[in-house]
């Protein structure tokens, strides 16, 4: 699926530079479940923002479906995400003056889809992740691990391929985290590419393999024995 | 797509709900106001302009090259000679002339302002015939023509065509057409038109249009389009002094006024009446600078509230960054951003702009009768001038739209959803320079309003030099009235009622229409005393309150003061003058003193005869002002004579309503056959300067809505400032810093661009201003006051501002505040 080839990525500010990420080499095939892993600070945001397109590198090379889009416009690879690629944030990321229904429509929005159809998909997903009878409440009106539910039917009803997810579990209690761990193993099992940030060793075991980093490079990767 | 761009406008519109509506009726209230004086503007400045071929129509107006006053007539007989000498040049003439006459019709007597026209009059000032036919309707010397209104007011309810009136109890005359009513914007207010040729007859005056030198009627001309006024003006010149030469010819010198200059004129002398009677509308002239500073506060106004609801959105954008990013990661691209911002903003204006017409139809009419001219709202749906606004309207939305737009729609979505963008939208520079500018044209606004309401107090308030109070003014309109001068004045004088009484040729708040010019035996051909004549009876000065500052009133006591009148049997006389300080100061006696027994003499030639007027100098009286505040008091000559053309009571204190009917009943045993035509001094003098007074209170009122709608903006700025450093702040005080600290510190930064605003403002306001007083004669002088007040208002707002929004940011726990990022 997609391929990172001595990728460096280092943030200027004014004096200091920070180099969040340092000659990482990775390579994540269609339908794996990937979780990352390191202490704070180690470059995991980073990281997933590059593979998610919402950042680009400072040097190296990144294959997305055998394509190099390391030196891609922001625009470009617009394009490429709005198609590919979901995203779940530790903090929901919902808009707070929209519905649940239209936050989740809101995915759809951008790809020139007819409105009967969106409203028929964003049904599908709402039933899928046990939402729709809070189809017109309004975020804030929901626990928090009902917002991610919403944030992972955002995340999926474009029928994008790839899902980020930025310590997904992060905000949640420990009953709520399990949930939320059990859509996205369901997902994958769909076929979905999962790639996950998390802190939480017993979250990282829902994924196949596992790459731990350290001052922006990759230490371990560790695949789980039993499939 | 749409669809949710507006569902999202509307929801965001409302989740902001009191910041939407701060900015939405800062924008509104500020379209509203530029709107409100752009009719009165426009009202202004379209002053005849619907009269056919306007550029191209002209005023005779004649100059006196002795005195230098400008007259707005000109000689009765000479305009047709001149236009006939050139007919190239001359497309066509009409002229008129105004007299209060007594109409009768049937038992019912009232004074209606009659105007004596050419047949061509209507043609030419492109009345609308409503029935009847104006061309041919005064063919016939007996007929007449009516405006609507003047209809209306003599055969209420009735047809007017056929019906009949009376002028002056002998002359009768018949309606046979109805003219639409003079446009407000319209320099004439007749309403009642008789043929010219009646002139002689009704004024029986047979030689009326043999004196080449009278100058009783207005000559309109409609110059071929290939010549300019100011050349037919100068042959007008050479015709005369071809043609008549003389004296006459060195005294003058010939003007063409444009049409579209009347309006705008404000130092002419015998100009024709600005209120129409019959529908009591006033048309007072404007000065430029007037219509000008309107016209700058509309515009200020304007800038100052897109400006505002520009500074607003921008801080508003600042809440926004999350949901762009959010926006940005689910696949919209920067330009589907940027649309929504733009969208908002477009929204957001246009709702203004509705409630803007709102206001506008709700205080159009109370605005306009404030101002005196009858606005209604109907005008902005005419023409570009709707069209014009949406275009401003959506101008605004979009450029306001696209600050953020531009900026917010470029953020890279990994950093918005970090929040780590809130430093990075826009440059500090612009915002600075937005900040800065707001400040300028509030500060200028403030100072500017401030010199306006100190100068208009100092004039209003400045002493006339007479006193209007408890003072009956009684026209002599005709003959038996003022044989009955004498009379009545000894029996109003017997009266505890009554004060003083006297009469004159004129009193303040009328025209100087005559002048004169004198000279010295055995002075330099330099001593110049030229002067406007004023034929007083006895005890003028008293009944109007007006101080001698040397010598002695012109009195009966003294029989060598009164000058009688001249004739080819007599063409030597002499008499007492007065004189007021401005002759004295002219004539070059420095100390009204030094003017008390001076001879002086007035010498011309008339006919085949020359006459000499002698005058003994026995007074200086205190300047007084006739006419508008704004000029400088002419020069005046006084002289006991019998010129009575009005009558002057003066009232002792509390008694005015016992003296009024007293008045009635001792004019109406006198003067049987005409009813009196009475005023009181107070008001006339009160209608000439009232709505000036009033037009300049609404500028102040205006001015102070917009520098309020800029406080408005200069809010939103600060806490735009505020917002983005509420990290900063959090650190700062996890550091030790209290609150205090921070106050201040955020303060002093807006206080750095106040400061620059003041510098840009206080010049640009201090010329403008300069340029208005000029045209007072009596002005303020410019002080460093209404600067200093503005730029300390300007310091307290941007003071209070910060430190709301400072003193809420700093006392968030830091916790809170550094976990935003
Ligand atoms: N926009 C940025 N500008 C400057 N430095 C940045 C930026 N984003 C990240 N960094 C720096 O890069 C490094 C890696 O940051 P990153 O957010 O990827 O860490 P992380 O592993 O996700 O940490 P955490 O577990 O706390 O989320 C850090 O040192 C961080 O300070
Ligand atoms: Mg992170």
């Amino acid at each position: 699926m997609l391929k990172l080839q001595d990728l460096t990525k280092a943030y200027r500010t004014d004096e200091v530079e920070t180099v969040a990420l340092n000659n990482v080499n990775i390579e994540i095939e269609t339908g794996e479940f990937v979780a990352i892993m390191g202490p704070s600070g180690c470059g995991k945001s980073t990281l997933l923002n590059i593979i998610g397109m919402l950042d680009t590198p400072s040097s190296g090379h990144y294959f997305f479906k055998d394509e190099d889009v390391a030196g891609y416009s922001e625009s470009q690879l617009g394009v490429i995400r709005k198609q590919h690629i979901g995203f779940i944030f530790q903090s929901f990321n919902l808009i707070d003056e929209l519905t649940v229904a239209e936050n989740i429509e809101l995915a759809l929005l951008y790809h020139d889809i007819p409105a009967a159809e969106r409203k028929e998909r964003v049904a599908a997903v709402m039933d899928k992740v046990g939402i729709a009878h809070r189809a017109k409440h309004m975020p804030s009106q929901l626990s928090g691990g009902q917002q991610q539910r919403v944030a992972v039917a955002r995340a999926v009803v474009g029928n994008q391929s790839m899902i980020l997810a930025d310590e997904p579990t992060g905000n949640l209690d420990t009953a709520h985290g399990q949930e939320v761990m059990e859509m996205l193993q369901k997902l994958n099992e769909e076929g979905t590419t999962i790639v996950m940030v998390t802190h939480s060793p017993s979250h990282a075991d829902y994924a196949r393999r596992t790459i731990n980093l350290l001052d922006g490079h990759v230490v371990t990767e560790s695949m789980r024995s039993k499939i | 797509m749409f669809a949710n761009y507006l569902n999202m406008t509307f929801r965001n519109i409302l989740k902001f709900r009191l910041y939407s509506a701060i900015n939405i009726i800062g924008l509104a209230v500020g379209l509203a106001v530029s709107i409100l004086i752009i009719l009165f503007v426009a009202h202004e400045t379209s002053f005849d302009k619907a009269v056919k071929g306007s550029d191209r129509v002209y005023r005779l107006n004649w100059e006196s090259n002795s005195s230098g006053a400008r007259f707005a007539t000109f000689f009765n007989p000479l305009s047709k000679n001149i236009a006939e000498a050139y007919p190239d040049d001359v497309e066509d003439l009409t002229r008129i002339t105004l007299s209060e006459r007594l109409l009768n019709i049937g038992d019912e007597k009232q004074y209606q302002t009659i105007s004596f026209v050419d047949p061509n009059f209507f043609d030419f000032f492109s009345y609308k015939v409503k029935s009847g036919s104006a061309e041919t309707a005064l063919s016939n010397l007996n007929n007449a023509v009516l405006t609507e209104a003047a209809a209306e007011l003599l055969f209420p309810g009735e047809d007017a065509i056929g019906k009949s009136f009376t002028l002056d109890g002998n002359h009768d005359f018949q309606v046979t057409a109805i003219v639409d009513n003079n446009k407000s914007n319209s320099h004439q207010v007749s309403n009642i038109f008789v043929n010219m040729e009646m002139l002689p007859v009704i004024w029986n005056d047979p030689t009326f249009w043999e004196r080449n030198f009278s100058d009783q009627l207005y000559h309109y001309l409609r110059l071929a389009p290939n010549i300019t006024g100011d050349v037919f003006a100068a042959k007008a010149y050479e015709y005369i002094k071809n043609n008549i030469g003389g004296d006459f010819a060195n005294n003058i010198a010939v003007y063409a006024q444009p049409l579209n200059d009347i309006h705008f004129n404000t130092e002419l002398q015998n100009e024709m009446t600005v209120k129409d009677t019959v529908t009591g509308l006033s048309k007072p002239a404007r000065q430029r600078s007037d219509i000008s500073i309107f016209g700058f506060v509309a515009l200020l106004t304007l800038i100052i509230a897109t400006f505002n609801f520009i500074n607003m959105q921008i801080a508003q954008s600042s809440n926004r960054i999350k949901e762009v990013g959010v926006r940005k990661v689910l696949g919209a691209s920067r330009k589907q951003i940027a649309l929504q911002f733009i969208l908002e903003s477009t929204v957001m204006a246009l709702i203004a702009l509705v409630s803007s017409l709102v206001i506008v139809e709700i205080f159009a009419p109370f605005f306009g009768s404030m101002l005196g001219v009858p606005l209604t709202a109907d005008q902005i749906y005419s023409g570009g001038f709707i069209s014009g606004l949406i275009l401003t309207t959506f101008l605004v939305g979009i450029i306001s739209g696209f600050y953020p737009a531009l900026f917010v729609s470029g953020v890279l979505p990994a950093k918005a959803i970090q929040g780590r963008v809130f430093d990075g939208i826009g440059s500090s520079k612009l915002r600075a320079g937005l900040v800065i500018l707001q400040f300028s044209i509030a500060i200028g606004l403030i100072s500017a309003t401030g010199v306006v309401n100190r100068q208009i107090d100092f004039a209003l308030n400045k002493p006339l030099g007479y006193q209007p109070e408890d003072v009956i003014v009684v026209r002599l309109n005709n003959q038996e009235a003022r044989d009955a001068y004498q009379t009545m004045h000894d029996q109003l004088i017997k009266s505890s009622l009554v004060q003083n009484v006297s009469a004159a040729s004129i009193i303040p708040t009328w025209d100087l229409s005559d002048g004169a010019t004198y000279s010295k035996e055995g002075e330099s051909p330099d001593f110049k005393l030229v002067t406007r004549l004023i034929i007083v009876a006895d005890g003028y000065f008293d009944t109007l309150g007006m101080n001698m500052v040397a010598g002695r009133p012109l009195s009966d006591d003294f029989a060598a003061d009164r000058t009688p009148q001249f004739s080819p049997e007599n063409p030597h006389v002499s008499g007492g003058l007065v004189i007021n300080e401005t002759a004295a100061k002219q004539a070059g006696w420095t100390n009204p003193v030094d003017a008390i027994g001076q001879q002086v003499y007035a010498a011309f030639s008339f006919g085949n005869t020359n006459y000499r007027i002698d005058s003994n100098i026995v007074g200086v009286v205190e300047d007084a002002h006739f006419r508008s505040i704004r000029s400088a008091p002419a020069a005046i000559a006084f002289g006991l004579g019998d010129n009575e053309q009005v009558m002057v009571i003066k009232v002792s204190e509390g008694n005015m309503s016992k003296a009024v009917p007293f008045v009635d009943s001792i004019w109406q045993q006198h003067v049987p056959s005409y009813p009196i035509r009475r005023s009181f001094l107070e008001e006339d003098y009160a209608s000439f300067y009232a709505v000036e007074g009033r037009v300049f209170r609404m500028f102040i009122g205006f001015a102070g809505i917009a520098a309020m709608i800029a406080c408005i903006g200069l809010y939103g700025l600060a806490s735009f400032i505020a917002d983005r450093r509420t990290k900063e702040i959090g650190v700062r005080k996890v550091l030790g810093a209290s609150v205090l600290n921070i106050v201040a510190m955020l303060s002093w930064e807006l206080s750095k661009l106040v400061i620059i605003a003041n510098i840009i403002a206080w010049p640009a306001a201090w010329l403008m201003m300069n340029d208005w007083l000029a045209g007072f004669s009596y002005r303020i002088n410019m002080s460093i006051t209404p600067y200093l007040i503005a730029g300390i208002i300007a310091f307290i707002l941007a003071y209070a501002t910060t430190s709301l929004r400072a003193w809420s940011a700093a006392r968030i726990n830091p916790i809170y505040s550094l976990k935003s990022e």
